[in-house]
């Protein structure tokens, strides 16, 4: 059988068993233990079976890759047929993880092989289970849990000797698309910068002001925002719009048609709706099939050493011409995750606690959600529960200096303290300088 | 669910008119290896019309190894054939059919084999059959395009003899506010608005056309005789005249209003792609496209300027405001759009096509008039009997001596196709995998890339190409999937853009390097 097998993989082994004027000659050992590393030892996860896993699932399957597990939590959607091609009407509804690996276990697993899914949430799972793959791929389309997975495999390097641990480096892969548009990197823990390193690469969400679009609209778009937002909640109070409902949906887009037309505002309709109520980002097959190839290519390197790997960040731009431009993303000194342990910021002295959190909040580098903070005599400031944070509001409204020179102090100048955060997988340590300006 | 729209995603992107475009095209793809099924996928699942696969291969067991749309039970059929089941498994609305047919014989019957098609794409065709095939479409004004995959690396180039658009869509826009040389409604608005008369809510909601159009008026006022703020003192001057007119640093029409000062000093001027569109309308062809170009180079000449997009970005302003100004700048776009209508009646009468071009696209060329251009692509016979660099050719010794070019790729892989040629197998295909058996085949390509170098009578090297031949003798002739799968994404796209005459095609050439991760787009 090993005959087969090896002509099945012919491609791919050719590659494996050649020496290359590219590739790391102390690092690349072409021939039968590269490939035997590839065929019974690598284990991949892939976080993600939507547009991009889909893809990435194949392609891993293509490269010889045997041993894939898939992570993903949604349904699949009528619209993700366009793209994720592993799904059929018949699917809508089902968990995508289940079906993508059942398809690619069904057409390709003559070739040995085998893709297992898992549905559920990345933070459902725990080191133990991560600490199991060779690798990771993410093909996600949301910010938080591409900063979770990054944190998480950074947390995850032991450095108890003092220098990281080789052995408990596991690579990232990650990718992302909009449209025409794409990226790919590789990380890799200590030695690359991270994923959020490149934080303020990414454009931040759009969000209309309140006073805008109930005071002052002037797009289709206040429109629907306001009857999501404020409409809805006076219509039915305490019921949660959802956007997967085509009721809940129509009365959105009807209840913001109404709206525009008394401003005189056109050009409300409900694909629109849609778009915004769900913050659809347009996505095609096209890039979601080259990113996620280009992201596989660099697994096969990373894996097996027979080509250099990717330093360190693609950026795809296929709407006029194709241009890319591929480089080094610069680790940032003071990123949170792989900057080092601390994160030290200087605030006036008169500004107040609340500042200091929407600072952490606000700032592109950071992006916290709902960060806590303590001090080693006690809590600063405490998002949850409920009663804890009414016990801590007074809080916020007071001055940093004024909470400095408390009887006692709420904390010192320069003192390290804890935040935690729901963006953030474990604890990071914060030091806060008062400054007089 | 909130909708049962399966194409929801990709019509944000190309409308329902790029959609139905889409829908009518009909492909032709010569070749069904991993790169031609990957390509095709993308093309089914957004929905194109019909495809047609064109190969005589018979499915063999590497083939499983990196082609997705091949099953076990496949072994020793028609490769097209299966090829083309498994694609159209993905989308009942797609059709799809195959040929038993080698791309030799496809390209000997001439253009009655291809004069169905809005598009062929050849997959690893050798240079003296792609020369051929480039004729036949050049004749029947069908877009070409041909891909290699080897190894790590590929190369795709585009051949159409003359693609033109109107929705070049660009990444990000000058607009079109006419804040220079206002026309007389919006002159008349701007001049409504009393400042001094505003209290401050209202003052902070005057839109930033209105702020600039008037501290324009200003700087003129002061300025004698200039027109327009030139030099950065100027320019700084301006800036002064805009934050007088502010009452506090909190109104942030103003903030916008500085941010866009740069378009009330701006002159207006038709940009170069549109002044090539608008010089070449006398001898082109009776398509919709030159039709309403012809139009429009008339309606230049009478008014100096394109018609008016009519659309106004979103800024700072009250309702009522924004909605006049609105619809300022969409009726004056309208009184364009019919005289542009009126040109186009008169055009077809003398071209005797009456009634030919749907008012929709004229609608759509008057709203991007600002960005229409059109694309000429260099035959292939040319690029093989390449062009000087005084004439337009690409100056090989500078791209051999840049690290971060990928011509030399290009050199090796042109070096691959005539050692094909030649032999009729791929370089490094039929030996061992030791340094001494791959040597024979080393030489013979080095040679064979020297000779493409003589043929730019370029000064360098051939020793500057030595480690891509190297890694293509390698390769053997192996099509990693990875490899196939980001050519063939990029070869999707690059369909669609043209049958949907949407965005700018890549001109023309693109050299894909995936050890690392670069590609590059030149004018071979
Ligand atoms: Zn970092």
């Amino acid at each position: 059988m090993p005959e087969v097998r090896s002509q099945l993989h012919g491609h791919v082994f050719r590659v494996l068993s050649r020496k290359s004027p590219f590739a790391d000659p102390d690092a690349f050992d072409p021939g039968a233990e590269t490939i035997s590393y590839l065929r019974e030892s690598c284990k991949v996860l892939v976080i993600g079976a939507g547009g991009l896993g889909c893809e990435i699932l194949k392609d891993l399957a293509l490269s010889g890759f045997p041993d894939i597990h898939v992570i993903d939590m949604d349904t699949i959607d009528v619209t993700n047929l366009n793209r994720q091609f592993l799904f059929r009407q018949a699917d809508v509804g089902k968990p995508k993880a289940e079906v993508a690996a059942a398809f690619i276990n069904r057409r390709l697993g003559h070739l040995g092989t085998k893709v297992i899914p898992h549905v559920g949430k990345i933070q459902d799972f725990d080191e133990t289970f991560y600490r199991k793959f060779n690798l990771l791929i993410a093909g996600l389309d949301n910010i938080s849990a591409r900063r979770w997975m990054n944190a998480t495999l950074h947390d995850m390097v032991d450095r108890t000797s003092g220098e990281p641990d080789p052995s408990t480096i596991i690579p990232l892969i990650d990718g992302g698309t909009e449209g025409f548009k794409g990226q790919a990197r590789v990380i890799i823990p200590t030695m690359t910068s991270c994923f959020d390193c490149s934080l303020d690469a990414f454009p931040p969400q759009v969000n209309y002001p309140l006073c805008t679009i109930a005071e002052t609209p002037r797009l289709p778009e206040h429109c629907i925002e306001y009857a999501l937002v404020v409409m809805w909640e006076q219509r039915f109070p305490g019921q949660k719009m959802n956007a997967d409902s085509v009721a809940d949906m129509q009365w959105v887009y009807e209840t913001a048609k109404d709206r525009a037309e008394t401003f005189g505002i056109q050009g409300v309709t409900y694909q629109l709706t849609m778009g915004v109520v769900k913050r659809i980002i347009p996505a095609i097959a096209s890039t979601n099939a080259l990113i996620s190839a280009a992201l596989v290519s660099e697994a096969l390197k990373v894996s097996t050493y027979c080509g250099p790997v990717l330093n360190s960040y693609m950026m795809y731009m296929g709407q006029t011409g194709v241009y890319t431009h591929t480089f080094p993303y610069q680790k940032k000194d003071d990123c949170m995750v792989c900057g080092g342990a601390k994160l030290t910021l200087t605030r006036p002295r008169n500004s107040t606690l609340q500042e200091l959190l929407d600072c952490l909040g606000a700032s592109p580098s950071h992006q916290l959600s709902r960060p806590s903070v303590s001090s080693t005599s006690g809590i600063v400031f405490m998002q949850n529960p409920k009663p804890i944070r009414q016990q801590h509001e007074y809080k916020l409204k007071m001055t940093l200096d004024e909470l400095t020179k408390a009887d006692p102090p709420v904390f010192a100048p320069g003192e390290d303290l804890t935040v935690t955060d729901p963006m953030l997988p474990t604890k990071l340590t914060l030091q806060v300088f008062l400054s007089d300006g | 669910m909130a909708t049962s729209d399966k194409y929801d995603r990709q019509l944000r992107l190309w409308g329902a008119h790029g959609q139905r475009a889409l829908m009518d095209a009909k492909v032709c793809m010569l070749g069904s290896s991993a790169i031609a099924t990957e390509a095709l996928k993308n093309l089914v699942l957004p929905g194109i019309g019909q495809f047609t696969i064109v190969d005589s291969a018979k499915v063999e067991a590497a083939d499983l190894g990196h082609n997705f749309f091949l099953e076990e039970s496949d072994l020793g059929k028609l490769r097209s054939e299966a090829a083309c089941k498994w694609l159209l498994e993905m989308n009942p609305d797609v059709q799809g059919a195959h040929i038993d047919q080698d791309s030799a014989k496809a390209v000997g019957q001439g253009k009655e084999f291809f004069r169905h098609f809005s598009i062929v794409i050849a997959c690893q065709l050798t240079e003296t059959l792609a020369s051929q095939l480039g004729r036949l479409c050049e004749e029947l004004q069908i877009p070409l395009i041909l891909v290699t995959s080897l190894g790590f690396v590929g190369k795709i180039r585009l051949f159409v003899a003359e693609h033109s658009v109107c929705e070049t869509k660009p990444d990000s826009e000058f607009g079109d506010l006419r804040l220079t040389d206002p026309f007389p409604e919006l002159r008349r608005f701007a001049d409504s608005i009393d400042f001094a008369s505003l209290n401050d809510t209202e003052h902070a909601h005057v839109p930033y056309v209105v702020i600039l159009i008037r501290a324009l008026d200003s700087w003129r006022k002061r300025s004698e005789g200039r027109t327009l703020p030139k030099t950065s003192a100027e320019k700084d001057e301006f800036k002064d005249i805009v934050s007088k007119m502010r009452r506090s640093p909190q109104e942030a029409n103003f903030d916008e209003a500085l941010a866009n000062a740069y378009k009330a000093w701006m002159p207006y001027v038709i940009p170069d792609a549109v002044q090539q569109v608008l010089s070449r309308v006398a001898s082109a062809s009776k398509s919709d496209f030159w039709i309403v170009a012809r139009a429009v180079s008339q309606f230049v000449r009478d008014c100096g300027k394109l018609p008016l997009a009519g659309t106004l970005p979103d800024m700072t302003a009250s309702t009522d405001m924004f909605i006049k100004l609105q619809e300022i700048y969409s009726s004056r776009a309208d009184g364009d759009f019919a005289a542009i209508t009126a040109h186009v009646a008169t055009i077809q009468k003398e071209l005797g096509v009456d009634g030919s071009t749907p008012g929709e696209f004229v609608k759509r060329f008057c709203q991007n008039a600002l960005n229409c251009e059109v694309f000429r692509f260099r035959s292939l016979e040319e690029e093989f009997r390449p062009p000087s660099v005084e004439e337009g050719g690409v100056d090989l010794d500078e791209e051999l001596q840049d690290d971060d070019s990928l011509v030399a790729w290009y050199i090796a892989l042109r070096a691959a196709d005539r050692f094909r040629e030649d032999q009729n197998h791929w370089p490094g295909e039929l030996c061992g995998d030791g340094a001494s058996d791959l040597a024979g085949d080393m030489a013979t390509l080095t040679g064979l890339a020297t000779k493409v170098l003589s043929s730019y009578k370029a000064s360098v090297s051939v020793d500057s190409v030595t480690k891509m031949v190297e890694e293509v003798v390698r390769y053997g002739g192996c099509e990693l999937h990875t490899t196939s799968s980001v050519l063939g994404g990029i070869v999707s796209q690059e369909v669609v853009k043209l049958v949907t005459k949407q965005y700018s095609p890549l001109c023309n050439t693109l050299l894909f390097d995936g050890l690392q991760g670069k590609m590059q787009v030149v004018e071979m």
